[in-house]
């Protein structure tokens, strides 16, 4: 058995980790508005969408500004190296085959409403998200568990029978743990109720929402900024505009954006390692994408490194993965296997006959998606293939996405960078089972299993070979990592993002 | 009056029933559904699946619509999809911020519109008459999110500590308030008030030829009272006809005014409605725009018939 044993104040280790804004959530910013030392704190957050507390069990951008201010989970990720750190769970064990996991419970935490946390809380949030009306990107992997039960007051155990001794923490990661008591309130925000260190007062839907510190909370270090009040602003002139006025500090910003920010002193720049991923996929069931040379030679075209610049102002990095480049076993050779060579996929475009090929990209109509298509096609174009695209309203492409439908080719967009590739290549919508890139299951599936499977060296092993198979394949070429840009008040200190872009405050402070 | 209510009772209640039927099913002729808003990007198309379900989503459109349309009859806007919350709530929540622009640039058009019109309308081939034609002309062919942009930049410059971003309630915080929808009601007002401007100009001009006038010049009625009793107030009926019709049009362009100034209004709401594919507010919103479209249609003719004698309501 493999034990971890925490005994620390580990909340607020975890937070003195790296600052990180991370994003399968969208680009968060946040703006400090210190009052005299004898007032309340109000710290003032602006973000572009409205908070979705109906989602709270899934990974939503616009939740990563509140989720983690009212809501705590039993582990967290640690930012810098993805090792999972305590949270409402104190320690835990894993069983030598990887299929059991047993975690103890932090004594003493209450939920907001004042009633005690207990094992039957973590059973009954698991129970959520696999249920069959979930939304939660981990659905499938928390209905792999065969039984979760607690095995006393402050313990839980779960099994399954295939090994989850990676997979758990990614859904420990994004299950924040909810009171069954007050559930139905989380539907219209109504009643949000959790054991975060700040508590839900008073949601305006598309227009405001407003948290007070929860003087009860659990950890040693109480909170120290008293409200926080997040502004929903759509419009981007509108957060220009609050900046110049000073009514709201803007902080969410696009990589294009945050140049203007990088010498203002009254601001810094938050990267993260993680953020966004930008692939473009192929349907391997269309001609002339069923050619497995067509669809290299796309991975040959693209000039990763233009697009970093020219779209994102060179914040982020060139990658064919689809997942960190710091999972074990990941080489230059499989992070950078479709390096830029027009003149070999020119060629091999006119080996295999497709050259004057007319190709529809559907892409859904974000910004940096569309500027992205501008340099892809381009490049399509120079190697002899004739592009169009096809820009969709984001609910429609989603739509599309959902039921594999999306044409010979499309580009999009994921987050939830941070949680393993193990996970990863279950939930992202580019690369998951159902797939709109309809890549044949049957050894693909015998990959995933292997490497879901697999603990350790045998998982090193196991990604190496998942990841040549699907270079190999080429359904699916990720053009860029980008990391999400939070610009942060220098006033506000203390303030963190986890490794998978979730904003903690708890040891926020703001001064002057 | 009350007979002329009466008789455009069946229009207006035809109109709504209309209204309706156009509102409830343009929205969904528009490709997405809000099952896939709510599901998220990383959806399957199950979980699509079984949130329609929860929604109630997969039943027949005339059902769908008969049952809005009976809840609507009762008081009952229904609920939002997206938030779960009332759209009763969420109109609630919005109105006081629209009716305060709209209010505010109303005045501010009324106002601004009326003296330049009466300036422009009264001063004769003179620089200063140039100047008045030249400032309309100007604020008309100016798009009021193109006038809101300049100001900001302008107050930017000017009083960088003037607060140009977000609301506050004129009721309860009426200074703070005041300070910021001052930007946005004039960045909405002026095109408008431009073009009443134009209106009781060109009329002040026209009317001041008529023989009426004229007769009132040779009596020897002075001229300020030919002005005001004279020209002016045959000048407004038709202005009154615009006003009411601009007031709508200040309704519709704050959509815009409020996205660049951060004012949570109904414009607001129904372009993020509109783009989550929210029917439930999307549909309300759209037979409430109307209805208060047709109802300050009507009661710009009860203006123009007190301003007129010659217009009698009650003729059929």
């Amino acid at each position: 058995m493999t034990d971890t044993n925490h005994t620390g104040p580990n909340r607020r280790r975890f937070i003195q980790g790296t600052l990180t804004a991370v994003g399968a959530l969208s680009l968060t910013g946040l703006a400090g508005e210190a009052v005299a030392a004898d007032k309340p704190t109000l710290l003032k957050i602006a973000q572009a969408s409205d908070v979705q507390p109906r989602a709270a069990l899934a990974g939503r951008g616009p939740n990563a500004t509140w989720r983690h201010q009212v809501f705590d989970t039993l582990t967290t990720l640690d930012a810098e190296t993805g090792e999972p750190m305590p949270v409402l769970a104190t320690s835990w064990t894993i069983s030598d085959d990887s299929k059991t996991v047993v975690f103890t419970l932090r004594d003493g935490v209450t939920f907001h409403t004042g009633r005690a946390f207990t094992a039957e809380d973590v059973i009954y949030t698991l129970n959520l998200i696999a249920d069959e009306g979930s939304i939660s990107q981990m659905a499938s992997i928390a209905r792999k568990f065969t039984q979760v039960e607690a095995t006393g007051p402050l313990e839980v155990t779960i099994t399954s029978t295939d090994p989850i001794g990676k997979s758990i923490f990614d859904v420990a990661q994004l299950a924040v743990i909810v009171d069954q008591e007050t559930i139905s309130g989380l539907e219209d925000g109504s009643k949000v109720v959790g054991t975060g260190p700040f508590t839900w007062e008073e949601w305006k839907v598309g227009a405001m929402l407003r948290l007070a510190k929860n003087p009860n909370y659990w950890a040693e270090t109480k909170p120290a900024i008293d409200a926080i009040e997040i502004s929903i602003i759509t419009d981007r002139t509108a957060h220009a505009n609050a900046a110049r006025s000073g009514t709201q500090f803007v902080f969410e910003v696009t990589p294009s954006e945050a140049v203007p920010f990088e010498h203002d002193r009254r601001v810094t720049l938050m990267n993260s390692p993680a953020g966004l991923i930008f692939p473009v996929g192929m349907n391997v069931t269309i001609a002339p994408m069923d050619n497995k040379a067509v669809r290299q030679a796309v991975g040959y075209a693209i000039d990763r490194d233009r697009i970093l610049d020219q779209v994102f102002n060179g914040f982020g990095s060139t990658s064919d993965l689809w997942w960190s480049e710091t999972e074990a076993g990941m080489t230059d050779d499989l992070i950078h296997r479709y390096s830029y060579d027009p003149d070999r996929a020119r060629q091999m475009i006119k080996d295999a006959g497709a050259e004057g090929a007319e190709i529809e990209i559907s892409l859904p109509a974000i910004p940096m998606v569309q500027a992205v298509f501008e340099v892809l096609q381009y490049n399509l174009r120079e190697v002899g293939l004739v592009p169009t695209g096809r820009v969709l309203n984001v609910t429609e492409f989603d739509g599309l996405q959902a039921n594999q439908d999306l044409g010979a080719m499309f580009q999009q967009i994921h987050g939830l960078q941070g949680f393993s590739a193990a996970t990863l290549v279950d939930v992202l919508a580019a690369v998951r089972d159902q797939n709109p890139s309809n890549i044949p299951l049957e050894r693909y599936r015998a990959l995933k299993d292997k490497l879901q499977s697999s603990t350790g060296e045998a998982y090193t092993v196991a990604l190496k070979e998942l990841a040549e198979y699907m270079l190999d394949e080429a359904f699916s070429h990720v053009m860029v990592h980008a990391p999400s840009v939070s610009v942060v008040s220098t006033k506000l200190t203390g303030a963190r993002f986890n490794a998978v872009g979730y904003l903690e405050l708890v040891d926020a402070k703001l001064e002057g | 009056m009350i007979r002329f209510l009466i008789n455009r009772l069946p229009s207006f209640v035809l109109l709504l029933v209309v209204t309706s039927v156009i509102a409830f099913a343009l929205p969904r002729m528009v490709p997405g559904d809000p099952a896939a808003a709510l599901a998220g990007s990383d959806a399957t198309a199950e979980q699509i699946e079984a949130i329609r379900q929860q929604l109630d989503l997969g039943r027949p459109f005339v059902v769908q619509y008969f049952d809005w349309l009976g809840g609507l009859v009762q008081g009952d806007l229904g609920t939002s999809i997206l938030s779960g919350r009332p759209v009763a709530e969420l109109i609630g929540d919005r109105v006081e911020s629209s009716l305060e622009l709209t209010l505010v640039a109303a005045t501010l058009m009324i106002v601004i519109g009326g003296v330049l019109g009466v300036l422009a309308g009264t001063k004769q081939k003179n620089w200063i008459a140039g100047l008045l034609d030249g400032i309309i002309g100007l604020l008309v062919a100016t798009p009021p999110h193109v006038t809101g942009l300049v100001m900001i930049l302008i107050m930017t410059l000017v009083l960088p500590y003037w607060p140009i971003s977000g609301e506050a309630s004129l009721i309860s915080d009426p200074g703070y308030g005041f300070q910021l929808i001052l930007l946005p009601a004039l960045a909405l007002s002026l095109p408008q008030a431009a073009a009443v401007a134009r209106l009781i100009q060109s009329n002040m001009r026209t009317v001041a030829q008529m023989d009426f006038v004229e007769l009132a010049r040779a009596k020897g009625v002075p001229p300020r009272r030919i002005i005001t009793h004279h020209i002016l107030r045959n000048s407004l009926g038709n202005a009154l006809i615009v006003i009411a019709l601009r007031v709508g049009e200040l309704l519709s362009g704050a959509v815009v005014i409020e996205a660049i100034f951060a004012r949570n209004g109904l414009g607001q709401l129904a372009v993020a409605a509109t783009q989550s594919r929210d029917y439930m507010v999307v549909q309300v919103i759209i037979v409430g725009a109307v209805a208060i479209a047709a109802l300050v249609n009507m009661l710009s003719e009860i203006g123009l018939a007190i301003l007129d004698p010659r217009i009698r309501l009650d003729t059929k």
